[in-house]
């Protein structure tokens, strides 16, 4: 058993730094890997969009693979594979960010990517509309799924003002009238040294590192600082709100949601335990591709051993503002949405009566405090981590949540399970699987 | 880019039992994975599933922690992770833990492998759930493109041809005897490979595997049920299997021909060939084609998979109906380019630096260095040499070969084609084999 309370920490020997444009660099040297992973993070996501060009930082963050300055279309990946590297991006609701994991001698070409990226994307309008059908196609292609369409709907209804409504992706409609200008002005008003984190892992030196960073950002300029989006803050939920989406499809599906906080309230260390208690702890990000399915908490326990559910999706988003703690069921064939919905409200209603067991905040610890080690593996997951607390508050901020999750009582449960469960808090979402084929 | 030193240390217990492991002290916890020759290949005629019910059964109760629930919090109090996996010819683990709970960690994987309870409650969950799970895939174009797709290139109802999860109808009638039975006759530690990497001193492993699993005993196994000797060398194309599914946004196709096992010659020919057509960088020829160039999908992408008999090389693309034609024109383009139109230097090049660099980025982590430490195991692919073998045989891999071996396994006599989801005027349906076979002739 791990002793009681340690725990992989993540941050401790990272290095700060940042040059005058404003760029913040975070660098964490890991001597016994054979490689550097670069990650550059932008405070851009779904948040700072409107409606009219929702889906326009995913969009943009296509376009960065589609080159500008130095780099001609194709020359990031194929620049990355020639040396052996891995690169990816991809797009949230508070952040985009880029990744190049390479040979640790060869990391420089991913702060010349970088650098390039920041300041001389072209969006060559040729390429923009190549592009149009291929975000919309990986829209479609997330459509034919029942549980992303439950997602979709739990957010455009717990939330009306905030802009977490709308999907990362966009809405279909905006994605066939958005134009080049609409997004090269998102583009040029968020990829900024100053509104960037970039942060390097592995087997580097910080000075060498600094070094060669200086010499790729520092010449870039900040044009203007980004403009603040009118970001609304969502009014307090005063009552259930529930949809319906009847549609083809062999089962049927149940989403319920609740609106939480932001993760920096002094709330959320008792959420991430309630949330491990209700459906088990697969990490803090959650990018950790891991078919484990939890099985020793509440939901699972109430659903799938009672042959109602199939399957208990739990999601704890870690956010710059105020978002969802939800749960998708997969109804089992022999069962009903009425029975499924019966199970899970009584789980909320039984939380919301008595605390926890100390044995189950127990196992929920133990599961937060080791995942926390298993979603760190490596240097492109580390300074994935790193990169997305730095956006959100600072670069300890994972080991902080973790640190005060174990002082976290059964009675913390209760309180925030009362407080965020009620049913004036909650937003449900049925699948009702229709038959036919049209 | 020179590999990290793996040394891979490996020992057979007398009952047959292989443990394999990679000592690494640069983390706290202990990676764990390994197969147990146990897959849906075994699953006899009117039982297909049992394999998947014994898989799902594994975690779900034992002797010792009569309950599911109980062997469950077990695991998860100590912040680990088990998972037992049916992937047609053998059940895969995979499992996690600190380093200080690996004792605990061995008598669990022990119990699950050699005392499995398969208590009626816990069977008849696991029935519904697989008839849930199979009822779920009815709905996804995805798994359904890909599951007819292998019921063309290997042949409905055959091995690797039939979905691994089973049938509906054989499952309802699958009952506790059956499952028994199956596990009596395909577990066993002669048939069992476990690996490790993480924190941990080899010989004292090795001492706590064969302390919890040297006394299960070995059984001789009946011939699998596939064996080089009764699998034919090419898959035989059919007529395309469209699923139509109109209330559906996308399209997803699905274009395959058989392949090679692994310990194959033509294996790293067809490895470097399939890297470039649908893998490296984004999606590779594929993904400039189809995505880039033509712009009609976010992913069109190919695979290859290797197993102890055989093979298949996959291409996979999921399109806006109305683009479902030019797709297909762009994945049998760049079929037709991988057999007959040499690959220039410079491309060969950045293939085999992107092959040995994936390999070597991949060995960073530790949840990834165990899988492919079990891969060079699982297949006796040279154990701590096989990383100098891999950088030669790649290395030398030419265009010829490439071409050859592609225009021998994805001639269009051998190519199948499913697609699943809205497709339109399926009658004006092309098949790449058919575009192929005038790209072949012009």
């Amino acid at each position: 058993m791990q002793n009681g309370q340690s725990f992989f920490r993540l941050s401790g020997t990272v290095e700060e730094f940042s040059l005058e444009n404003g760029l913040k660099i975070l660098i964490k040297t890991i001597p016994s890997s054979s490689t550097v992973s670069v990650w550059m993070f932008y405070r851009v996501g779904s948040r700072n969009e409107a409606p009219g060009i929702t889906g326009s930082s995913h969009w943009c963050e296509h376009m960065l693979f589609k080159g500008g300055g130095k780099l001609a279309k194709g020359d990031v990946f194929r620049l990355v594979s020639n040396e052996g590297g891995r690169n990816n991006a991809f797009t949230d609701h508070d952040l985009t960010c880029y990744f190049e994991t390479l040979p640790k001698d060869k990391f420089e070409l991913g702060l010349f990517i970088e650098s390039e990226r920041m300041a001389h994307s072209a969006f060559e309008p040729s390429e923009v509309e190549s592009e149009r059908q291929v975000i919309i196609s990986e829209r479609e292609g997330a459509e034919n799924y029942p549980g992303y369409q439950v997602r979709e709907e739990l957010f455009a209804s717990a939330f009306r003002t905030h802009p977490y409504r709308w999907p990362v992706v966009g809405w279909k409609i905006d994605l066939k009238s958005m134009t080049r200008d609409d997004l090269f002005t998102h583009y040029r008003q968020y990829y900024q040294p100053a509104n960037a984190i970039l942060v390097l892992t592995g087997n580097i030196a910080s000075r060498d590192a600094m070094s060669k960073i200086t010499e790729y950002f520092s010449r870039i300029r900040e044009e203007e600082h980004p403009k603040k989006n009118a970001l609304t803050d969502e009014p307090v939920q005063t009552g259930e709100r529930t949809s319906k989406i009847a549609w083809p499809g062999t089962l049927n599906y149940l989403g319920a949601a609740f609106r939480i906080p932001k993760s920096l309230h002094e709330d959320t260390p008792s959420l991430i335990v309630l949330s491990a208690i209700l459906g088990g702890w697969k990490g803090l990000i959650g990018y950790t591709s891991d078919r484990f399915i939890p099985r020793s908490n509440r939901l699972y326990s109430a659903l799938v051993e009672h042959k109602i559910a199939s399957e208990v999706n739990t999601n704890f988003p870690i956010s710059l503002d105020s978002n969802l703690l939800y749960f998708v069921l997969t109804i089992m064939p022999n069962s009903t949405i009425d029975n499924a919905k019966s199970a899970l409200l009584s789980e909320f209603a039984r939380i919301n009566d008595s605390a926890p067991t100390v044995e189950e905040v127990r196992v929920a610890l133990n599961q937060i405090k080791a995942w926390y080690a298993y979603e760190n593996d490596g240097t492109t997951l580390q300074a994935l981590t790193l990169g997305m607390m730095e956006l959100i508050q600072d670069k300890s901020l994972s080991d902080n949540l973790i640190e005060q999750c174990l002082k976290v009582s059964p009675e913390d449960v209760q309180r925030v399970a009362k407080k965020y469960l009620p049913e004036r808090n909650r937003t449900l979402c049925v699948y009702e699987a229709t038959s036919g084929n049209s | 880019m020179p590999f990290p030193a793996i040394e891979i240390k490996s020992q057979t217990l007398d009952n047959g039992l292989v443990f394999s492991g990679n000592e690494s002290m640069e983390t706290d916890s202990i990676a764990l994975t390994g197969s147990i020759k146990a897959g849906a290949i075994y699953d006899k005629l009117g039982k297909f599933g049992t394999a998947e019910f014994v898989s799902r059964l594994l975690t779900r109760g034992t002797r010792s922690n009569v309950t599911s629930p109980a062997l469950s919090e077990r695991i998860e109090a100590m912040g680990a992770t088990v998972q037992f996996t049916n992937e047609d010819e053998r059940v895969r683990f995979r499992a996690r833990c600190h380093s200080s709970n690996i004792r605990e960690m061995i008598k669990i994987l022990a119990e699950c492998l050699m005392t499995p309870l398969f208590s009626p409650d816990q069977v008849e969950l696991t029935k519904a759930e697989i008839i849930s799970n199979i009822e779920e895939e009815r709905d996804d174009t995805r798994t359904i493109a890909h599951r007819q797709l292998m019921s063309l290139v290997y042949g409905e109802g055959k091995p690797f041809g039939r979905n691994s999860m089973g049938e509906v109808k054989d499952i309802k009638t699958i009952s506790r005897e059956d499952i028994l039975n199956f596990y009596n006759e395909n577990y066993a530690p002669n048939t069992t490979l476990i690996v490790a990497t993480g924190r941990f001193v080899f010989s004292d492993l090795l001492s706590q595997i064969d302390r919890e699993l040297g006394n299960w005993n070995a059984k001789s196994k009946a011939n699998p049920v596939v064996s080089p000797e009764n699998i034919s060398s090419y898959g035989i194309a059919g007529v395309p299997k469209i699923i139509s599914m109109n209330y559906k946004n996308q399209v997803d196709i699905a274009i395959g021909m058989r392949g090679v096992a692994r310990k194959s010659d033509q294996y790293y020919a067809l490895s470097l060939g399939n890297l470039l057509l649908g893998q490296i960088g984004l999606y590779g020829r594929l993904g400039k084609n189809v995505r880039e160039e033509k712009g009609v999908a976010y992913y069109s992408f190919s695979s290859l998979v290797a197993r102890s008999f055989s093979g298949h090389i996959a291409i996979y693309a999921g399109v806006n109906p109305k683009n479902t034609n030019t797709a297909i024109e762009g994945i049998a383009e760049e079929l037709s380019r991988i057999q007959f139109e040499e690959i220039a230097e410079e491309e060969m090049t950045t293939g085999k630096r992107n092959s040995l660099g994936s390999l070597s980025i991949s060995l960073d982590t530790s949840f990834e260095r165990v899988g492919i430490v079990h891969e060079i195991e699982y297949y006796d692919l040279g154990g701590s040499k096989y990383f100098e073998e891999f950088e030669n045989r790649i290395t030398s891999v030419t265009s010829g070969q490439v071409l050859k071996a592609f225009a021998e396994f994805a001639s269009p006599s051998h190519m199948s084609m499913a697609l699943a989801g809205p497709v339109q005027n399926d009658k004006q349906i092309r098949t790449p084999g058919e575009l192929l076979g005038k790209a072949a002739l012009s």
